[in-house]
């Protein structure tokens, strides 16, 4: 990132005011500023209101409700580790906290799974591999960054894009997940 | 079907907010709670979107989109992409702040309800910041021999981005 960040904006400012945009680039400074305001306010809300929402859902067990739904399709995943109740509930914990949107209590149960499934080596086995790549392509029920961020730049319909995130997310994690069971097969 | 999606996310709420008070839970506190937490994430990500918002707009200002946009449009268009949205295809699975940024600035500069706004706007929702997912990951227990998944999630973001198109072209 760091790399990424410096080349960029030096690239883009030596590029600007050679081909003349150099007022252009000045303003950009003072403008992005403005951008900024706007999209942290409008996202620090949403977050605010979506996350309120959430901790709802999840202390008062429906978390719990949507693991006993997903119990099957995990064990379908991670067949090494149907029985072993401490890892399933650490996955699913993560796995069902990606998909109703909160960020702060997936990582730690995600966190907590690789531990307990990492066997000491330093490569990637199957299992590990699985998780990661289902967190990576993690589906999400309500795409409310997104839809915060067109209602801000006046979409008359910020929720329309929900089915096509859900098919699109689906569709790639359905890949990524066969592309892991073909990768890794056993030998 | 477009407003039954908009209708279902407040019925899920509702629905939450029901089965939440007859489990006798205190509703509002819980959620009150949860605000505080969904800002204090946000304090922690604030500085990385406000650099990266620099980063975009020195980027869009100084013409460099519309460079690299024209040299790969040949590219694009023989695929049907639509080179609008290569930026955030681009940056969307190494930087999360970044792609918020980037999105901004599509949709500051095509309408949200028009095909590229769409596109980008699931692009955004279906796919994930890989790479800072692997990283902290395999990272937390020292593995460093990833590359066949990085192979794996990156076939999926590749294919999230295609239906990303493919599903707006379809349903939108």
């Amino acid at each position: 990132m760091n790399v990424i960040w410096v080349s960029f904006i030096v690239i883009s400012v030596i590029y600007g005011i050679y081909n003349g945009h150099g007022t252009d680039v000045a303003c950009a400074v003072t403008e992005s500023v403005s951008v900024s305001t706007k999209l942290l306010l409008t996202l620090s809300v949403s977050i605010a209101l979506w996350n309120g929402i959430m901790n709802i859902a999840e202390k008062c067990g429906i978390i719990d409700n949507l693991q006993l739904l997903f119990s099957p399709i995990l064990k379908f995943l991670f067949p090494d580790y149907k029985n072993d109740k401490k890892v399933m509930g650490y996955i699913s914990t993560n796995i069902t906290a990606n998909f109703i949107g909160i960020g702060n209590a997936s990582t730690p149960a995600g966190l907590k799974a690789v531990s307990a499934m990492h066997n000491g080596s330093d490569t990637a086995d199957r299992n590990l591999s699985a998780f990661v790549v289902i967190n990576t392509a993690s589906i999400q029920l309500i795409p409310a960054t997104v839809a915060t961020i067109r209602s801000a730049h006046g979409s008359n319909a910020p929720m329309e894009i929900i089915f096509c995130v859900w098919i699109s997310s689906f569709v790639a994690l359905a890949v990524g997940i066969l592309s892991v069971k073909i990768l890794f097969r056993k030998s | 079907m477009n407003d039954f999606a908009s209708v279902s996310v407040v019925v899920i709420i509702s629905a939450i907010l029901l089965v939440a008070f007859f489990r006798k839970k205190n509703v509002f506190c819980l959620f009150t709670d949860g605000a505080l937490d969904g800002l204090k994430t946000m304090l922690t990500v604030a500085p990385s979107i406000i650099g990266l918002v620099l980063m975009v707009t020195l980027m869009q200002k100084s013409g460099l989109f519309d460079f690299v946009g024209s040299v790969l449009n040949p590219l694009c268009e023989k695929c049907g992409f639509p080179v609008e949205v290569l930026p955030l295809a681009l940056i969307r699975p190494v930087s999360g702040s970044g792609a918020l940024a980037v999105l901004d600035n599509i949709l500051e500069n095509y309408p949200p309800d028009e095909f590229v706004g769409k596109v980008a706007s699931v692009m955004m929702g279906s796919t994930e910041t890989t790479f800072y997912v692997i990283a902290m990951y395999f990272g937390s227990v020292n593995i460093t021999k990833v590359g066949k998944t990085v192979a794996c999630a990156l076939l999926a973001d590749i294919t999230g981005i295609i239906m990303s198109v493919v599903s707006v072209s379809l349903f939108l």
